[in-house]
């Protein structure tokens, strides 16, 4: 097990390095040009530009800033500076990484600890009027875009009844909207996976043995479909990890929360890379870490997926007797 | 007292094509420690009448319309939920048909057998696991084994699994839903055998379902024979094989290949099962029945005893019956073309393989699926290979056909060296050695038509000049298999199993093969249209001298149609010779064991079982040796280091053993 972990963690260096090249290349070759937005206005000479120009580093040839900024990530897990505020990446990512952190998986959280238990009432009731409700609702929640409910929860929660505050993050009270809005997709996602996954579990025969064995329709669900269903649902979740933290640029700023979501707006207004960077990859890391997290639990749910993992000592104990017998 | 009197059970299913009347009217019952048999064909209801006496029946769609099923005297019909629950595992349990899939995937095996007395008998969860060690140990595993996962048996093991788990209660009653029919012949042996004296130790009933009248014969003291949702014919052992009634009793024991007889041809009952939810008029058997007379369409039978308790759902007597049995088979009219006409006349050594070697690299090691296997077929002949699953047999078919490339040896066709071909000249030799697939269901694709399906060969080696010659020659090859043209732009799923397989052998004869790799043609098939497809086959090797390999774990069905036989034992071939030689003189102790595993469906053959224990040996690295070293009586340290060669014990009969003369006093 600890040596498939060890061999997840080597292979996600590939990926985040590949990550890095690609995004790199992306915001560098995309129109805008950050010496501009530092210099801050139109009215600038030519000296004034190349001298800017130098300072960002940005007069040398692309392959080379793209080597020596990997070389410094490598390194000495250097970042950078950024252009707007001249402030290491590392120390401004630090700041307000652990904001986001937390918003993503609370309301991953949520997302599933509502999304799974409704989908399993949705499917053991199946064709009932409160599975097609559900139904109906999660297919208007997923098909909502993410900014639209956040605003009109302001407009109600906020402006209309005052009940919740309307931006940044001081009390519980300010968690509340960001977590339900950030979750809503996830969720309605989640709730129509779970069931489905769930009616496809209901009808194999282990499930009618489990029934012919006359257990309570309530040990036969939670005991033997419940984990059989969970195992695609896991996939969708660790899937959903990105989308949550994608979204949480949007709910980021519509709550103006000081989370890593508003840093990205605002770095890519003003083409400021090393923040951009900074930001995709702990983003990467941080996706990189759920899916092994994922490929972990599935391992615990999954027998037969486990014994993969263990397979390899298996297999030397086995082959000792042959050994014996050859000698 | 009767453990079970079921009275006019009638279940329906509400579908969206209409009511499907899936049990009419079922009465039977079943005393203390009897076993009935209740034998059928795909659909005749067998599984819903099972699930109806559970109350198991999904509602929706499913509905016990009326009747009565009585448990030990208590109305199950009545029971609230709670007491049903009590009941089933307790009172009632049931053995489902596939092993693989009726054990939950997630849960130990030592989980799913304790939950049981968990469930029923107030034992505290650590009792339960002791209870359950015990358990796997009476139905032969060890005990500890309980914390292991169903994958991590076999098919045989985890049907034992399954006995276990409906045994654990000592039940009043089993259902046992097919029992066997997924197991190799030899496993299926060795669980009847325990099934049946771990019933008679605890004096349980068993309902048992089942198509195989092998089976029926070994394990049964009654039958019950359904059709259409009812039963046609009920009675003791002694009245169903040897006083058959009904038509369509006769029709099964007609359409069975036999062990210990040659028969040029089967009788299946032509046509098919009537659409559930539209029955004919008058008696449903009277289409497909030979001996159909014009009150059959008016009047439906009732069960009438014919003496003795020996019921019968016909409007005759067997005696009535009597001679006016008029052939109605399908014709099957074989369209003979010039080339093939031909090649008729030739004859000699079509087909060689010479030290044939396939390997597969897995986690695990070399996986030795085809090991060092030569023999020849003559132009014009069957040569059935036999064995278990995971034998080699499938990918020995492949190999030749070259879907798995050789790992060394060679395959000569026409005395032309055709293990590596590539791209063009492949796809030459492709049109004379063609592949008829297992699984009808899985190997068309569900989105092409009948039409396409057949055509596809044609068109990728631009056989035919343009679209009015194409449609010309796949009609001719439907009427070749016995297809009706009305079929031509159905999709596969439209079609039956047997109808499925005729577009698979319509393929497979596209483009006018020599020879052709059967593999498992008919196992997925009901005995009546078995016997379809298997005279088809015939007929069509009359007619147009084909060769054939075919590949089948049936013995009584390799018998029935090979010339040759191979029979082989994890990659290796362990014996083979002519047909009926093979019956009449097996000489491997495997072949023996084997043989005498095979449940014959008759009641007058005293028989002599030789059970062989344990399972096959694993082809992944295999030690040197023979491999049948581990379950044969006779093995000896020789066995167990030298891997024996084949020699010629007897004229034309090959063994590969080391004591072959020894064991049979040669």
């Amino acid at each position: 097990m600890l040596k498939f972990i060890g061999r997840r963690l080597l292979v996600m260096i590939p990926v985040l390095l590949g990550v890095l090249i690609i995004v790199y290349a992306l915001s560098c070759f995309m129109p805008g040009d950050p010496v501009i937005n530092k210099l801050g206005t139109q009215n600038y000479t030519q000296e004034q530009y190349d001298a800017m120009e130098q300072q960002l580093g940005l007069d040398r040839p692309f392959v080379i800033r793209l080597g020596s900024y990997l070389w410094g990530v490598v390194t000495r897990l250097d970042l950078g500076e950024s252009y707007a505020t001249s402030r290491p990446v590392t120390e401004s990512l630090a700041q307000r990484v652990g904001v986001s952190i937390k918003l993503g998986l609370m309301s991953l959280c949520l997302a599933a600890l509502l999304g799974i238990p409704i989908g399993i009432f949705s499917a053991v009731k199946q064709n009932t009027i409160p599975d097609y409700t559900i139904t109906t609702l999660s297919i208007i929640l997923a098909s909502l875009p993410g900014f639209w409910l956040a605003m009109e929860a302001i407009l109600i929660f906020s402006a209309k009844l005052r009940i919740l505050p309307a931006s940044g993050l001081t009390s519980w009270k300010h968690y509340i909207m960001p977590v339900a809005c950030a979750s809503m997709m996830t969720l309605a996602s989640l709730v129509r996976m779970t069931r489905s996954s769930m009616l496809e579990v209901i009808r194999q025969d282990y499930i009618r043995t489990a029934r012919s064995k006359g257990m309570k329709e309530r040990r036969v669900i939670f005991k033997h479909a419940l984990k059989n269903a969970l195992i695609p649902v896991i996939t969708v979740l660790g899937n959903q990890v990105g989308m949550v933290v994608g979204g949480s640029i949007i709910i980021e700023t519509i709550f103006n929360i000081p989370g890593m979501g508003s840093l990205m707006l605002s770095a890519i207004n003003q083409r400021d890379y090393p923040v951009i960077m900074g930001v995709t990859l702990v983003t990467s890391v941080f996706v990189c870490i759920c899916n092994l997290v994922v490929d972990i639990v599935y391992s615990l749910v999954d027998p037969q997926i486990r014994s993969q993992f263990i397979s390899g000592k298996k297999r030397v104990k086995e082959s000792e007797p042959g050994k014996e017998a050859a000698a | 007292m009767k453990v079970l009197e079921i009275k006019d059970l009638v279940i329906e299913y509400k579908t969206m094509d209409g009511t499907v009347h899936a049990v009419n009217n079922i009465s039977l019952d079943l005393g203390e420690g009897e076993t009935l048999g209740l034998v059928g064909e795909t659909g005749a209801g067998k599984t819903t009448t099972a699930l109806g006496v559970l109350r198991l029946i999904p509602d929706p769609p499913g509905i016990i319309k009326q009747g009565s099923i009585l448990l030990k005297g208590k109305d199950v019909m009545q029971m609230s939920q709670e007491e049903l629950r009590a009941m089933r595992g307790d009172e009632i349990s049931m053995i489902f048909q596939d092993p693989m899939t009726a054990l939950n995937p997630v849960l130990t095996v030592g989980e799913q057998i304790a939950e049981i007395y968990f469930l029923h008998n107030d034992c505290s969860q650590a009792e339960s696991r002791q209870k359950a060690r015990e358990m796997l140990e009476m139905v032969g595993i060890p005990g500890e084994r309980a914390d292991e996962y169903p994958h991590q048996f076999s098919g045989g093991m985890k049907q034992r699994v399954v006995i276990a788990i409906a045994l654990a209660c000592q039940p009043s009653l089993i259902i046992a839903d097919e029992p066997t029919t997924a197991l190799d012949v030899t496993i299926q042996a060795q669980v009847l055998d325990m099934m049946k004296s771990l019933k008679d130790r605890l004096e349980t009933s068993m309902l048992l379902i089942t198509h195989d009248l092998g089976v029926v014969a070994e394990v049964c003291d009654k039958v019950a024979i359904m059709y259409a949702g009812e039963i046609v014919e009920y009675g003791t052992l002694e009245h169903i094989f040897n006083n058959t009634q009904h038509p369509y009793t006769m029709g099964l024991f007609n359409s069975l290949p036999s062990l210990d007889k040659d028969a040029d041809r089967l009788q299946p009952i032509h046509g098919l099962m009537p659409d559930p939810t539209d029955l004919p008029s008058g008696c449903p058997f009277h289409p497909r029945c030979p001996y159909a007379r014009s009150e059959c369409a008016e009047t439906h039978p009732e069960l009438r005893d014919m003496g003795d308790g020996h019921m019968s759902r016909c409007l005759f007597t067997s005696a009535e019956l009597g001679e006016e049995h008029e052939t109605q088979e399908e014709a099957v009219t074989v369209t003979v073309s010039e080339p093939a006409g031909k090649a008729a006349q030739a004859s000699g050594v079509l087909l060689e393989a010479k030290n044939l070697k396939k390997y597969f690299q897995t986690k695990g090691g070399l996986l030795h699926a085809v090991d060092d296997i030569s023999f020849t077929i003559d132009r014009g002949k069957t040569l059935g290979v036999v064995g278990e699953s995971g034998c080699g047999k499938s990918t020995l078919g492949r190999a030749l056909i070259g879907l798995n490339e050789a790992t060394d040896g060679q395959v000569l066709f026409e005395g032309k060296d055709v293990t590596h071909l590539k791209g063009k000249e492949r796809r030459k030799f492709l049109t004379d050695m063609q592949m008829i697939f297992q699984d009808p269901f899985s190997s068309l694709d569900p989105r092409k038509t009948v039409f396409e399906q057949i055509a596809a060969p044609l068109k990728i080696n631009k056989v035919c000049k343009n679209k009015r010659e194409l449609e010309k020659r796949v009609a001719e090859l439907m009427d070749t298999v016995g297809l009706a043209r009305r079929l031509t732009y159905s999709y596969p799923h439209e079609l039956d199993g047997g109808r499925r397989q005729r577009i698979g052998v319509a393929r497979a004869l596209a483009l006018e093969p020599k020879f052709i790799v059967c593999d498992e043609p008919v196992s997925a098939l009901d005995v009546s249209i078995q016997a379809q497809v298997l005279n088809l086959l015939q007929d069509l090797q009359a007619a147009k001298n084909l060769t054939y390999i075919f590949i089948t774990h049936d013995l009584s069905v390799v018998r029935h149609i090979s010339d040759d036989i191979m029979v082989m034992y994890v990659g290796s071939m362990v014996e083979k010779c002519a047909s009926h030689e093979l019956f009449e003189y097996p000489l491997h102790p495997y072949t023996k064991g084997m043989l005498s595993a095979v449940p014959i469906p008759s009641i007058n053959v005293e028989k002599k079982r030789i059970i062989m224990q344990g399972e096959l040996t694993s082809p992944v690295n295999p030690k040197p040796g023979c491999r049948f070293a581990n379950r044969c009586p006779y093995a000896t340290d020789e066995c167990r280091s030298v891997q024996p060669v084949q020699e010629e014990v007897r004229p034309n009969h090959f063994v590969a053993c080391h004591h072959v003369r020894e064991i049979n006093g040669l």
